[in-house]
């Protein structure tokens, strides 16, 4: 079994349907709203910290299963390490001021909160910014430190699988969230 | 278990369904595209394309590739979720604190948190979304952009949460009860 090869105008109809599925998700789960992110920032409201925690969890479990059966490959940018720091950081500041993601402010917006564009226009306005400093970023940055390929593991309960650790990391997370910012209403 | 939480009249789903869901079709796009599923290379395509358009004023029609078709599918989604609900309602800002401040704060905040959060993302070289997708498959360089992200973040927002920052629904629903029993007496 291989990954699915569609022709683009397939790919495209599909991309569709699976973003606006995307869509219901965020707006379900609340990752949507800007207020609801800063408070699981906060640490006053649990649920999204839980969601996420237990989807990147059973994401890891599900992508190692997909993989060993042939059905996905690994498919991820070349990262570096100050790269990754720095930009979590900034997306880190960013987040807390805006509440919002590329995508989440879509969806934001698409849920009616028009004040979502003032966020889009901010991420607009910052790709020319990066590409003006992206001679020095090339020479800084992007020349320290490139970051391996995710590792292949042989069987999952193997003791040297990342992906074993990482969805026990994940379980341990989610339990300390629900027990200490639970949502009160859960 | 269903409850509604400020998500614009959308009732939330438990933590287990949305992760669930979310996890799936995370999954799914890696099965089906066979690619990375970082929103951020449609984004710069469409900020080029605007930039393109502005300066060589020439408006072709953006060409239309499944990332950015991603990208429209969400909107779509969302749009559809809000009005199905039935709490479909225009918001110009984030409803906290009084409106000459909303009317500073909201514009100056957008821009700025957009500003950081893609400047971010494109150090990186991926959007948070395909982050915690590279994050599922192990990518170290996702998993520290994740925690960075986290750390960063968490902290900044418990900083301001205790010199009573902006926009926290607890403090904002806490302030409402003093100000009816001060008009009681």
């Amino acid at each position: 079994m291989t990954p699915l090869d569609l022709p683009e105008a397939y790919k495209l109809a599909f991309s569709i349907v699976i973003g606006m599925l995307f869509g219901v998700v965020f707006c379900k789960s609340g990752l949507a709203d800007p207020v609801a992110v800063r408070n699981a920032l906060a640490l006053r409201n649990g649920r999204l910290i839980k969601t996420l925690l237990f989807a990147m969890g059973l994401g890891t479990v599900l992508f190692f299963v997909t993989r060993r059966l042939g059905l996905t490959e690994v498919q991820v940018h070349r990262s570096y390490l100050w790269g990754s720091l720095f930009g979590g950081v900034f997306s880190g500041v960013g987040l807390v001021l805006c509440g919002l993601s590329a995508a989440t402010a879509l969806s934001s917006l698409g849920s009616g909160r028009l004040y979502a564009l003032w966020s889009i226009a901010g991420m607009i306005l910052a790709i020319p910014f990066v590409n003006v400093v992206t001679d020095f970023l090339s020479n800084t940055v992007y020349s320290w430190h490139r970051l391996s390929s995710p590792p292949e593991p042989k069987a999952f309960f193997d003791m040297s699988d990342p992906a074993l650790y990482a969805a026990a990391g994940m379980c341990i997370l989610l339990l300390l969230v629900h027990f200490t910012a639970g949502d009160k209403e859960e | 278990m269903a409850k509604t939480d400020g998500s614009n009249g959308a009732k939330s789903w438990p933590f287990y369904i949305s992760g669930t869901v979310l996890a799936f079709l995370t999954v799914l796009s890696l099965y089906m595209f066979n690619d990375s599923i970082g929103l951020g290379d449609a984004m710069t395509m469409a900020s080029e394309h605007c930039v393109e358009g502005v300066t060589e004023q020439d408006w072709d029609a953006l060409p239309l590739d499944w990332q950015l078709g991603l990208l429209l599918g969400i909107f779509l989604g969302a749009l559809g979720t809000s009005a199905l609900s039935g709490g479909f309602k225009p918001k110009f800002s984030d409803g906290s604190g009084s409106v000459p401040r909303r009317m500073f704060t909201t514009p100056v905040l957008g821009i700025l948190g957009g500003f950081l959060m893609m400047t971010g993302i494109q150090l990186s070289g991926d959007s948070v979304f395909g982050q915690f997708a590279a994050g599922m498959q192990l990518s170290g360089g996702a998993w520290i952009f994740l925690i960075a992200m986290a750390v960063s973040a968490v902290l900044l927002a418990c900083l301001f949460a205790q010199r009573g920052g902006r926009n926290s629904a607890p403090v904002a629903k806490a302030e409402k009860p003093a100000k009816k029993k001060g008009g009681k007496k």
